[in-house]
């Protein structure tokens, strides 16, 4: 049964890319183009992104597409390499072979990139996962379906307080704009909540493997928190393993840069108890609609890719279909008009765009207990 | 033969050259043929062509591998960025009297370029003590020091300035993606590097590079001429990171300038002819255009540049131009003549 | 925790990073001293070693027998990959070429074997099983005080080899002299692959160490640790083995000082942020002020 469901949505995503341009006179397809790091270091990102775009295209086609029975048409899954220039050059080549709309692109330093010229060319580029504040500013036509860092360290530091300690440290990657910018977000919402920082440290990227220093320093300032705003690739096998050793016994708090980190953990799971991070989208959450896309992207690609990422690709995908639904046609501007306010319900949550193209929704918490991600609280 | 009037006729040559190209890409563009896809690519080859030019004075030329010329094009980026950011704030708050954006674009140019070069000072007095391979390993440990530098700075992170935030990408540039300004900077600065190493001290340098001790035992005052070209290649590189900055993105990470980018120029230096400007003009260009012309097979490019270069090195070590240049004079006047082409010692680096 | 344990356990937290640079700064050294060329590539074939590991120990658990016994798997990996590249690329270019392109293959062989591995393995890391579960020995980690017990053996090993044995001597006189020794006999391209082999043997070992350090293998991982070690070989006089080791414990301690130190120092003006650049800084000061290294003489022997 499984096996059918996933053949016939992989049939139907091979029937959309093969006849679609056939059946150009009978529905003209909507063009959109979608770019992420689909190689490189951060290639991982860019294929679970990309996956949950996929599935939704599929899914919405499958249905009968948009504007009454217009297919959506991905002219191309994009490469950016997590590199702004290659994501730039994407960028114009999909303009150029006439992409109405563009999803992408994952990392914020590319993101912002494409930004600017969307700006510039009225284009409209809707980020699943950009969460750096900046992505947004002073640009029209730019969205996301994630929320923004500063929300992010705000509920951060809300989830210490919950915990009920007072001390906490902080350890980022100084020369990382994702980290830093948590870190800054988590400075100014700890403040404002009462918590004492007690020690911050940095690293010089989130490249780095042994955090050993910095955490015996944390450890001697008796912090009871450390706010660790990395990636799974470095919390898993680095940071917790290292912040145990070290003797730190108390609880961790992350980012969504952690969803992931079951995989990369060390063999003994006992060490990643007490570590919660704000997240997009509980996989655990007994919902109809986000246990509907588990079973169906599990089915479709394995349950390797499927991250928050996945969730927010989904989710971007069926934004822009209700934009273009609530446009009533697939002119750039209008659909640009639409999207600003329009009110939306995802696997990501209930959420409307605010006036800077960015959802205003909550981020569950989730709590690893020995190694499994396990929904927390909404905080 | 090279007397004055040889010279004149070359210029000009040179000179209805320069604008027949750019009448080519004037026509090209008005008849629609260039969309933003290809002008952003003209634009990445033009900041490329300077690139690996200026590095070839120092690998070609001076016959020294540096490893840490992204370090310079970042000071050249951030600088110009920074700059014209300040000019753009002063004439918004009026403190300034408002100029044109192409003249704030040429301050920002020479400003990045300036503050490569006096970078390039820094980091070639005591570098250039060495040589081969610890030359090549502490120009490395610079360029990573640089960019570490650069990403720990409060105000080249962020929007910012005085409203600025270390690690950050910094965002709000000026764009400036005219190709005809490009084009003719690219052309200007590739015109100075020729007529640089054509010069007595062009001359000076390859004496060097082909036997430091006799050049020195001649009079020549060779840690004056190695310092000279590699603060004139930093300069030139500040120049590409100035058009880097200005590229239409608005937006500049620390990490678009790490050693694998500078491993990178490297690449096309060595594939173009090390002590060859054409080759390193053709390597620019083609290593620009190639990738996005192979998109779909693009995640394999560094493996297929790191094969050919091994390649290069077995059966080419002067890479596929060698000290070859192309010139439109020769072309014009010895149509029928066999060219000679003399075996030349390029690129023989140190023993 | 007072300030004196505090420091003590900073030297100690450099120790665990000096060791694995130590023992990979063991190979670099050794190739570096026979046939003067910065094998860049070395590195990566830390990465090499890794990956084998990453995919022979599952093996051995499965197996019943104790995971480390795939270093020796790692060790047949990483001596065959030092070999085929001595082969395939350096020799021909050395042949050829001069010092730059020799160098210039040394950077295109890591960028290959970068390249090849994400290739191959994808970009993903991925996670080693637990290699070894020793107890802590005077507060010091049970896997930092077995990598610096590895890597006195092997530098005694090594200076035992080079000394005493036929190839060893054969390798000094290669290093002090290719021409020569070609004249007196010596069969240069077989010596300098046994260095190669055993270089590259090394770095297996170096590999089964800092996996059980890190747990995590990925296709960059020895570019940045390759680097680092072979700022440890030339601040410990490039081509002398007890310098290397001499050498990787000095830079893991000062990385670790300046990151515990250099914030508060500094009044936050320079953070351990800059370890990296702090790193390559002493190699900067080293090869001015004295580029034969800490145990470096003019007249010292060279491997």
């Amino acid at each position: 049964m499984k096996r059918k469901v996933s053949l016939l949505i992989a049939l139907v995503m091979v029937l959309t890319t093969l006849l679609v341009p056939t059946m150009a006179n009978a529905a003209e397809p909507v063009k959109i183009g979608v770019i992420g790091p689909l190689s490189g270091n951060l290639a991982t990102y860019g294929e679970s992104t990309t996956n949950g775009v996929k599935l939704a295209i599929a899914e919405i086609n499958e249905a009968g597409g948009v504007l009454g029975g217009r297919p959506i048409e991905v002219i191309a899954y994009e490469d950016d390499k997590g590199d702004s220039t290659e994501g730039a050059n994407a960028f114009n080549k999909l303009v150029s072979e006439g992409a109405k709309a563009i999803i992408g692109s994952v990392t914020s330093g590319v993101t912002a990139g494409l930004a600017t010229l969307a700006d510039a060319e009225g284009m409209l580029l809707l980020t699943p996962t950009a969460t750096a504040d900046t992505v947004t500013d002073g640009v029209t036509g730019v969205f996301r379906a994630c929320f923004r860092d500063s929300f992010q360290g705000d509920v951060a530091a809300k989830v210490a307080v919950n915990l009920g300690v007072t001390k906490v440290a902080i350890l980022y990657a100084s020369g990382d704009t994702y980290s830093s910018g948590l870190y800054e977000a988590f400075k100014a919402a700890a403040a404002t909540l009462g918590l004492e920082i007690v020690a911050t440290e940095s690293s010089s990227s989130t490249a780095d493997t042994d955090y050993t220093t910095q955490l015996t320093n944390i450890v001697a300032s008796g912090a009871e928190l450390i706010f660790a705003p990395y990636y799974y690739d470095s919390i898993g096998p680095y940071i917790v393993p290292q912040a145990r050793e070290a003797g730190f016994t108390g609880f961790f708090v992350g980012a969504d840069g952690w969803d992931g980190t079951q995989n990369t953990m060390t063999d003994d799971k006992s060490l990643y108890n007490g570590c919660f991070y704000t997240n997009h989208y509980a996989p655990d959450d007994p919902s109809e609609i986000v246990q509907g896309f588990v079973a169906k992207y599990t089915e479709t690609f394995g349950a390797e890719s499927l991250t928050a990422l996945a969730a927010l690709g989904y989710d971007a995908a069926y934004m822009l279909r209700d934009a273009i639904e609530a446009a009533g046609t697939d002119d750039t501007a209008a659909v640009i008009e639409a999207l600003y306010g329009i009110s939306f319900a995802g696997v990501t949550g209930t959420f409307t765009l605010d006036e800077s193209g960015t959802p205003q929704k909550a981020a569950p918490v989730i709590e690893y207990v020995d190694g499994v991600a396990k929904f927390y609280a909404y905080i | 033969m090279d007397n004055q009037k040889v010279r004149t006729k070359k210029l000009l040559v040179s000179l209805v050259g320069v604008g027949v190209l750019m009448l080519a890409v004037f026509i090209f563009d008005s008849l629609g043929m260039m969309d933003n896809y290809i002008r952003g690519i003209f634009i990445q080859s033009c900041f490329a062509i300077i690139m690996v030019t200026s590095l070839n004075l120092v690998m070609g030329y001076l016959g020294q591998i540096a490893l840490g010329h992204a370090g310079f094009m970042a000071v050249g980026a951030y600088t110009s960025a920074l700059v014209t950011k300040a000019i753009g704030l002063a004439i918004k708050a009026e403190t300034m009297a408002p100029i044109s954006p192409m003249l704030q674009f040429f301050i920002g140019i020479l400003c990045g370029a300036l503050a490569a070069a006096l970078f390039g000072l820094i980091v070639g007095i005591p570098a250039l003590r060495l040589r081969g391979d610890y030359l090549a390993i502490i120009t490395l440990g610079f360029g990573e020091i640089i960019r570490v530098v650069i990403q720990n700075l409060p105000f080249a992170g962020g929007k910012g300035l005085a409203s600025g935030q270390a690690g950050q990408a910094l965002i709000g540039i000026m764009r400036m993606n005219d190709i005809y300004v490009i084009m003719l900077v690219t052309m200007v600065c590739v015109g100075i590097m020729i007529a640089f190493v054509r010069s007595k001290f062009g001359r000076a340098i390859m004496a060097i590079r082909d036997d430091d001790i006799a050049s020195s035992s001649t009079g020549l005052n060779t840690t004056y001429y190695k310092v000279l070209t590699f603060v004139f290649s930093a300069f030139f590189a500040g120049v590409a990171g100035a058009i880097y900055a200005h590229r239409g993105l608005g937006t500049l990470q620390h990490s678009d300038f790490t050693f694998l980018k500078s491993t990178e120029y490297v690449i096309m230096v060595v594939l173009g002819g090390m002590g060859s400007m054409t080759g390193a003009v053709v390597a620019a260009i083609t290593l620009s255009v190639l990738p996005e012309a192979l998109r779909a097979f693009s995640e394999y490019r560094m493996l297929v540049y790191s094969v050919m270069l091994i390649l290069v090195m077995m059966f080419r070590p002067t890479g596929l131009f060698g000290s070859y240049e192309f010139s439109l004079y020769q072309l014009l006047t010895k149509r029928r003549k066999k060219a000679v082409e003399p075996e030349q010692t390029a690129a023989k680096g140190d023993n | 925790m007072d300030g004196l344990t505090l420091f003590i356990q900073q030297i100690i937290n450099g120790l665990r990073v000096g060791s694995v640079y130590a023992l990979i700064a063991l190979g670099y050294t050794m190739v570096y001293g026979i046939i003067r060329l910065i094998n860049f590539a070395h590195g990566d074939f830390i990465m090499v070693g890794a990956y084998a590991l990453f995919f022979t120990v599952p093996v051995m658990i499965a197996a019943g027998m104790p995971p480390w016994l795939s270093v020796f798997a790692a060790i047949l990996v990483c001596a065959t990959t030092g070999v085929l590249v001595e082969k395939l690329a350096y020799s021909p270019v050395r042949a050829k070429g001069n010092k730059m392109t020799a160098l210039i293959t040394a950077i295109a062989m890591a960028l290959f074997l970068e390249n090849l591995a994400q290739t191959l393995f994808g970009a993903n890391p991925k996670q080693v099983k637990t290699i070894f579960d020793l107890p802590q020995v005077f507060g010091v980690s049970g896997n930092t005080v077995l990598t610096i017990i590895l890597g006195v053996v092997v530098m005694i090993a090594l200076s035992l080899y080079v000394k005493y044995t036929k190839t060893g001597q054969a390798m000094r006189a290669v290093s002090e002299d290719k021409d020569a020794s070609l004249l007196m006999g010596i069969n240069v391209n077989r010596t300098i692959t046994i260095t190669f082999a055993i270089g590259s043997g090394l770095a297996a070992i170096a590999s089964l160490m800092y996996v059980a350090q890190y747990n995590q293998v990925t296709n960059m991982m020895g570019s940045m640790l390759g680097l680092k070690a072979f700022v440890a070989a030339v601040l410990g006089g490039i081509g002398i083995i007890p310098g290397a080791m001499l050498g990787g414990l000095v830079i893991g301690i000062v990385e670790s000082l300046s990151k515990a130190y250099i914030a508060p120092l500094t009044g936050g003006l320079i953070t351990s942020a800059f370890s990296d650049a702090i790193v390559f800084s002493i190699l900067i000061v080293v090869l001015l002020v004295k580029p034969a290294g800490i145990l470096g003489k003019n007249t010292g022997e060279k491997v």
